[in-house]
Parts: C-alpha cells; structure tokens; sequence
C-alpha cells in the first residue's frame, strides 16, 4: 500500500447506534451520565433524546486507522478527535480519512472523520502511526 | 473522590485491567479487534476529570466534551493496575454577548508500576448565559 500525502483512507460504515449500544457503552468505559442512558434527563439538558457518547464515535475513528493501518505493522502514536456534533440513536456513521501528511518513510499523519447518514460531520480528528515501531 | 494534592494533582488507583473489561470495551466500542488493547479504552481512566469539574461547581447537564487526546507511550495488559494522575492544565474564558463559554483543558497521565502508559488530555466546554 502506497502511503502518499492525500491518499484516501478505506471507509467503514458502522451499524445504527441503538440505545443498547450506548448502555453497554456506558457500561463498559464507566461513562454513566444520563444524558446517554435517560430520555428525560437529556430533554431537561435540551436534547431530543439520549445522545451518543462522543468516545464511541472517537472509537471509529480509531477503527479507521486499524483498518487501514494493521496493528500487526503499524503502533499508533498519538489519537486525537473533536467532537463537532451530537449522535443520536438510529444514526448511522460512516468513518474515513486520508494522510495528511509523511513525517518521515514510515510514519505517517492521518485525518479522520465520521459522518452521519446526513453527511454531516459529527467527529472528527487525526491520528500519527509508526510502522513497525516498538513500544515497551 | 481521591484526594487532590495541593498542587492540583489528583491522584486515582484505578481497578485492575482484565481480560474480561477489555472485550467487554472492545465489544461496546462495536469493533472487531483481534488482540491488542482498543485504542480508546483509556477514555475509562477519566474519573479524575468528572471529579475535578465538579469541584469547580460544573453540573454534568452544563459539560460538553469538545476534544479527546490519547498519546500513546506502552500498551496496557491485563493484571496492570494503573494509577491516574490529572490536573487541570489549563482554564480560558471567552465572552460572546451575554454568553459565557469556560473551556478546562485535563492532563492524565495513566502510569503502571511507574511506566507511563498513555497520556490523556481532554476539554470541556461549559457556557453560562447571563
């Protein structure tokens, strides 16, 4: 695979975020706002519905750089991602990227999104990877 | 609430890593990992954070989470008991009308047997209208 700055990262589509999701979610990262698990909180904090957490958006993203970069050839450096806008439940994401930028032959700057089944862009970010690098 | 040093530094002996919370984070993060730790699993190491805002009297309803950080230094495995290290790094203000918006900007660092595993740094926005 041909790593050039622009190159186009493969996509992934994610399932539709279901409200299961997001309790299992909360369980397992410890993440128990209730703004993720009860209808009438978020609606007194303003929101239609529970929201997504943006954590597990950023985990698409990270699945992205997985996908495209093998945890058996590339470490993952650095992982960074803004959340731009709420995911609610029955969205669909859809995640991709491209390289930014070659900091050296083998190690590379991406940029990463996830988009909504509105393509609107919901996170957003970028990632460093090293192939073949060693951590302790 | 794990006692705040009088720097600022909060200190979290966080539980024990096992096999069974990572594919249960794997599972919920709905991605197919083979082996290795899910990139974001440190984002469970952020209890500090919830802590410290809350003593700068922030509700949870008024917190939004703008951007994530994870610099990534050794992997986590299984029977690592981590201890966690945050302070606030850094507390801007902007004014826009008669709207307040207060970013906190968190820095962890999450160590086992003193190796630095990874380095968090997370923001907040809380907007306050007068």
């Amino acid at each position: 695979m041909n790593w050039d700055k622009g190159t186009e990262l493969k996509t992934i589509d994610k399932v539709a975020i279901t409200r299961e999701h997001l309790k299992a979610y909360a369980a397992a990262s410890g993440d128990n706002n209730a703004i993720h698990l009860d209808d009438e909180f978020a609606k007194s904090a303003g929101f239609p519905s529970v929201i997504a957490h943006g954590m597990l958006s950023m985990a698409f993203l990270a699945d992205v750089v997985r996908k495209n970069f093998p945890e058996k050839e590339f470490k993952l450096q650095n992982l960074q991602a803004r959340f731009r806008k709420v995911a609610f439940p029955g969205d669909v994401l859809s995640c991709g990227g491209k390289v930014r930028e070659v900091l050296s032959p083998d190690r590379y700057r991406v940029e990463i999104w996830a988009k909504n089944q509105k393509a609107e862009l919901v996170t957003d970010g970028e990632a460093i990877v090293e192939k073949s690098a060693v951590l302790k | 609430m794990s006692p705040e040093s009088a720097d600022g530094l909060l200190t979290h002996s966080e539980k024990e890593v096992t096999s069974d919370w990572l594919s249960r984070f794997k599972s919920a993060t709905l991605t197919d990992y083979s082996h290795g730790v899910p990139p974001t699993f440190p984002t469970v190491f952020r209890q500090n954070e919830f802590d410290l805002v809350t003593k700068h009297g922030v509700h949870f309803k008024d917190l939004l989470h703008t951007d994530q950080e994870f610099e990534f230094h050794s992997e986590f495995r299984p029977g690592d008991n981590p201890v966690t290290k945050t302070i606030l790094k850094e507390k801007k203000e902007r004014k826009r009308g008669n709207m307040t918006m207060a970013f906190y900007l968190f820095e962890s660092q999450v160590l086992v047997e003193e190796t630095l595993r990874v380095v968090l740094r997370s923001t907040f926005l809380v907007r306050t209208t007068q």
